[in-house]
């Protein structure tokens, strides 16, 4: 039992630390694999080939590098149509500066063997396995230029491949690929080292020259999403300290009539010192040891379920390994050997000091300290939290600290109101003569500070699903108003399949829009644009409208006008003429920006002044959106491809039936996908959904750990007052009562932590958690009460507080009356 | 009222067993008040762990009020303890975290009865045993005495029929141990309502101390678990 919790102890932070440490470097891992090295990627545009020559022309330069890659789109002419990634690549390029493109996680080797299959494609061991095809067999692709059928010339070993555009993509030698998807003579980029900006303006004055982005958005948000999860390790540690801690001390106390026997033989202090030192030692050490080996277990299976979560967002995750590091086993040992022992310590140091005349003193019974002084401290701390967690909003680092802080402040305040509490039921109690309930509650006052931090356990790890809900409802709640009042589509149609990845930048044709306009049965249509551009050093996201028809379309649908200050004919005019913009809310927040100022915006030709004739809800990008009307948008940022196709359907008319037609139409050419309104919002329900269920996962293993802890508290009490239950039975207090009484201690523990849990959750949920989101995505939202999971955690914190005390409980019951009254 | 019939005590078994009482024949009738005396060892506790039902004899049979022990289930006992049988220890017969007055109550509040109901009783008892100015006093602000005299009053909370105390005196001195033992005879002599039945109590003490012994008008001399 002692090694068990130990172990549990030590494997619940291991846990959730290895697993959190090694979602976060598989992320990053696959995101440099991935990641173009070059220092410029050179193109002249979305669907615009650049002659391979400049390439040519640029490699010329001395001491530069280039590899001109073809990217092209195909569908695979499989049983479910998939979309499929086309790279083109030339191996004699590539063969010194493989390195430089995306495409090197095939290794070089195999990029030159393709020369000996005509045809031939290299494929992704994901795919092939998918799609059940092999090294020689054939695949056929719509390239959009007809079927074209390819031949498989091997398979790429390296594992990273298989989450780079979820392993759906083939390597294909430039010339076959030039030709095959009919662009001889043209490439789609030109990654570039060696050179600067001057230099490839010099060669080719018309190109777009690029940085190649970082470490993309997609993985950013993928990053913090796993980052937030170190709070709930903390709290993990905690925890684990928690448990570890009381189970020592539980069995030294039970141990402690043999210590003093020891100790009145003549067992020096030393010798007690040294044979509880090594025996906590080993116990602590053996426990470390299986708890680091369970914890990795545990981690394993955790960072499975989150690469899985976190890739239907994002497909960044590689094969996230659970790697045990040396340091991390050092510190875990540290950690739970030395709790061990501190534990063991405590009582064996308190029993020291007490002299032994008043062991020996029938009624030991001391009042409960005051912790007074030290709830007025966490009262001053949980002050200073709270404003720092609302007000200072500094990096995550430090709003962790601030969290950190909030739990030490309860846990200094903790002990004095279940000391204060304690005694105003007791005078309730007493006055009822109901000493059943006083004797449970009597039990838990004993040590306010260790039922203070069990309730705190249990009712934290409570908090964490009220929390988390509450934010997410919250979220849910503000983007279904946006999304009715912003949107007066029916069906939106665009370059990649959301249900996949949410944040997709494939982009669709400008001629897509008319084209499905005239699909019978649409009454409206309008395009939007959306692409990220740098605004002080961070990705905003520029939305881009074709205001007429979108206002058409709003007509149409009877909708009021959306921004609100588009009413007005002078923002109207404005926005029409491209020289005002709206932004959304969180980009106000973030850059603090008012409507009636103006920002100014690096384009690609040149900066550019807006006038911000207001701010509203839009939660497209957490980092912050504007919406530019898409004239504007095309010129000052030299595009000419669009995102999505908002489309109306006319009065009347099936939803279904024209949305096939609208597949229909848009498949035709290229790759496009609709989804009408309800799928959309089931999209970003399950993302919340799995984001949620992501952290809920973390509070099942906390609130197994709390409960842990309950059932470690009530023994300990049980353990404690063995002479006193043996009394209790000789005065004719029954068997079941007795177990009702130890029963009702986790009650009392339930009822506080359901308590914490529900008010601490809403709490939680309402300033630290939206102060972090606020923080970061400068969204705001309002305070929602999310019910199922207040009732849910009410009935945990009843039904776990319950059966924690049944085993302390059936123990207390078969409390021997006669060698527990005899042991003075 | 309680009847021991050829009872025997064994501790332990095999080579390493302990024969505590060997064949006891005994009985207390109403309204006795009997001394149990004899070297340490000779199971005196023994005896008066079987006549509480705390313990069940080896062999023979243990018959309280009209009923054996090995007879009975465990809340049975618990109950008869509770109602039936006032118990004294030597030591630690309080729970530290009640004050004197809801330790003597606790008893009838097992029951169930409500706290006014009783409390006046409890603080009449307390009053008896001269405790009147510390009702809310804890244990551990009382002394060895003093709380040996709640442990008497909360043993007479229930009216009980049998008053069972094992060395009652052994942790005080000579003039409190006869205080004690002065107010054990002074309860004895009531009578006790029972089933609307009025019966004497009976009182057992085990003691070692001679002057308390030779007070006793019933003397039983223990020695090797049997009766000399
Ligand atoms: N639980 C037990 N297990 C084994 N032996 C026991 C147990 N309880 C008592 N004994 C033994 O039974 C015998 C009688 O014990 P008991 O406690 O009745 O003696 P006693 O007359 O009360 O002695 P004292 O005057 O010292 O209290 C002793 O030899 C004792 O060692
Ligand atoms: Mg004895």
């Amino acid at each position: 039992m002692v090694v068990l919790s130990l172990t549990l102890g030590v494997a619940i932070f291991v846990s959730s630390f290895e697993s959190v440490l090694a979602a976060e470097s598989a992320i990053a891992r696959t995101a440099n694999a991935t990641q173009s090295t070059a220092e410029w990627t050179v193109s002249y545009g979305n669907f615009v080939g650049i002659p391979e020559k400049v390439a040519d022309e640029l490699g010329a330069i001395k001491g530069s590098e280039t590899v001109p890659i073809l990217e092209a789109s195909a569908v695979t002419e499989t049983q479910h149509a998939r979309n499929f990634l086309i790279y083109g690549v030339d191996p004699q390029r590539a063969s010194h500066q493989n390195h430089l493109s995306q495409v090197s996680v095939a290794d070089f080797g195999a990029i030159a063997s393709l020369a000996e299959t005509p045809d031939g494609i290299l494929l992704t061991q994901k795919f092939a396995a998918s799609e059940s095809v092999r090294a020689g067999g054939l695949l056929s692709l719509d390239t959009g230029k007809g079927l074209r059928k390819f031949r498989v010339a091997g398979l790429i070993s390296d594992p990273r491949a298989n989450h780079l555009a979820s392993g759906a993509f083939g390597i294909a030698l430039l010339s076959t690929a030039q030709r095959l998807v009919g662009q001889p003579g043209l490439v789609d980029r030109i990654e570039v080292s060696g050179v600067s900006r001057a230099q490839i303006q010099n060669i080719c004055p018309t190109c777009q020259i690029e940085r190649p982005g970082k470490l993309g958005s997609a993985a950013q948000d993928a990053l913090g999403r796993i980052h937030s999860l170190l709070g709930v390790s903390v709290l993990a540690l905690l925890v684990g300290l928690l448990l570890i801690y009381n189970t020592v001390q539980v069995s030294v106390l039970d141990r402690m009539k043999d210590i003093a026997i020891l100790r009145a033989v003549g067992a020096t202090r030393f010798q007690i010192l040294f044979l509880l030192l090594s025996e906590w030692l080993a116990v602590g050490a053996a426990s470390s040891v299986f708890g680091i080996l369970l914890g990795s277990g545990m981690a394993g299976l955790l960072v499975e379920y989150t690469r899985r979560t976190v890739n239907t967002m994002v497909p960044l995750m590689a094969d996230a390994k659970v790697e045990v590091t040396p340091v991390l086993i050092g510190v875990s040992m540290i950690i739970g050997v030395g709790t061990a022992l501190a534990a063991a310590l405590v009582p064996v140091a308190a029993a020291a000091r007490v002299r032994p005349l008043e062991i020996l003193r029938p009624y030991a019974y001391r009042r409960a300290r005051s912790f007074v002084p030290a709830a007025v401290v966490g009262f001053l701390l949980f002050c200073l939290g709270n404003y720092g967690i609302t007000n200072l909003h500094a990096s995550i680092e430090w709003g962790l600290v601030m969290v950190a802080v909030e739990f030490l402040s309860v846990a200094l305040i903790f002990p004095q109101i279940v000391i204060w509490l304690g005694r105003i039921l007791r005078k309730q109690m007493v006055s009822r003569a109901s000493f059943g309930p006083f004797l449970a509650l009597d039990g838990l006052l004993k040590a306010p500070h260790r039922t203070a931090f069990t309730i705190m356990t249990f009712g934290c790890s409570l908090m964490m699903t009220v929390a988390t809900e509450s934010l997410v409802d919250g979220f849910r709640k503000s983007t279904g108003t946006w999304m009715s009042v912003a949107f007066p589509f029916d069906i939106s149609v665009m370059g990649n399949d959301i249900s996949a990845s949410v944040y997709g930048t494939q982009v669709l044709p400008q001629k897509l829009t008319p084209e499905l306009a005239k699909v019978p049965g649409i009454s409206g249509a309008y395009s939007v644009r959306k692409l990220f551009t740098s605004f002080r050093g961070q990705d905003v996201m520029a939305i881009g409208v074709d205001l007429e028809p979108y206002l058409l379309a709003r007509r149409e649908k009877n909708m009021k006008m959306w921004p609100t200050e588009l009413a007005d004919p002078e923002a109207l005019r404005s926005f029409r003429e491209g020289t005002g913009v709206f932004l959304s809310d969180n980009f106000s927040e973030l850059f603090q920006i008012q409507p009636g100022e103006s920002i100014q915006m690096q384009t690609p030709s040149g900066p550019k002044t807006f006038r911000v004739l207001g701010k509203t809800d839009d939660y497209s990008w957490p980092h912050g959106a504007f919406i530019i009307g898409l004239k504007e948008l095309q010129t000052s940022w030299k595009d000419d491809v669009i995102s999505y196709v908002d489309l109306v359907v006319a009065p009347g008319q099936s939803l279904a039936e024209v949305k096939t037609r609208v597949q229909h139409a848009a498949k035709k050419n290229q790759m496009a996908f609709a989804f009408d309104r309800q799928e959309i919002r089931d999209v970003t329900d399950s993302v919340l959904e799995q984001t949620v269920s992501m952290a809920n996962i973390q509070a099942i293993i906390a609130i197994l750990i709390g409960v842990l802890g309950v059932i470690n508290a009530i023994w300990i009490g049980v353990v404690n007052r063995q002479r006193e239950i043996g009394l209790w039975r000789a005065i004719g207090v029954t068997r079941w009562q007795v177990v009702r009484i130890v029963l009702s201690e986790g009650i009392y523990i339930g009822f506080a932590a359901a308590l914490i849990g529900v008010v601490g959750g809403l709490y939680g949920g309402w300033v630290p958690l939206r102060s972090f989101s606020y923080d970061i995505t400068g969204y705001r939202y309002p305070l929602v009460v999310p019910w199922p999971q207040v009732g849910m955690v009410v009935f945990l914190a009843f039904g776990l507080g319950i059966a924690a005390g049944i085993f302390p409980a059936r123990m207390a019951g078969k409390t021997p009356v006669l060698e527990a009254i005899a042991c003075e | 009222m309680l009847q021991f019939t050829s009872v025997s005590k064994t501790y332990g078994e095999g080579p390493l067993s302990v024969k505590a009482l060997r064949s006891i024949d005994f009985s207390v009738t109403p309204g006795e008040f009997i001394a149990i005396t004899g070297p340490s060892g000779c199971g005196k506790s023994t005896l008066l762990h079987l006549a509480s039902g705390l313990d069940l004899p080896s062999a023979g049979q243990v018959v309280i009020d009209g009923k054996a022990t090995s007879d009975r289930s465990d809340d049975e006992l618990t109950l008869m303890r509770r109602n039936r049988i006032g118990l004294i220890f030597q030591s630690f017969n309080l729970i530290p975290t009640l004050t004197a007055l809801e330790n003597v109550v606790l008893p009838a509040t097992l029951s169930g009865r409500p706290f006014s109901a009783i409390a006046s009783n409890g603080k009449r008892l307390l009053e008896r045993v001269g405790l009147a100015a510390r009702f809310s006093h804890y244990p551990d602000q009382l002394s060895g005495g003093e709380a040996q005299r709640v442990a008497i009053a909360r043993a007479l909370m229930m009216d009980p029929l049998l008053l069972l105390a094992d060395e009652p005196t052994g942790n005080l001195d000579s003039a409190s141990g006869l205080e004690i033992i002065a107010l054990l005879e002074e309860f004895s002599e009531e009578t006790v309502h029972a089933d609307g039945v009025k019966l004497s109590r009976s009182t057992l003490i085990v003691t070692h101390d001679e002057a308390i012994a030779s007070r006793a008008p019933r003397r039983v001399r223990l020695k090797d678990g049997q009766i000399l």
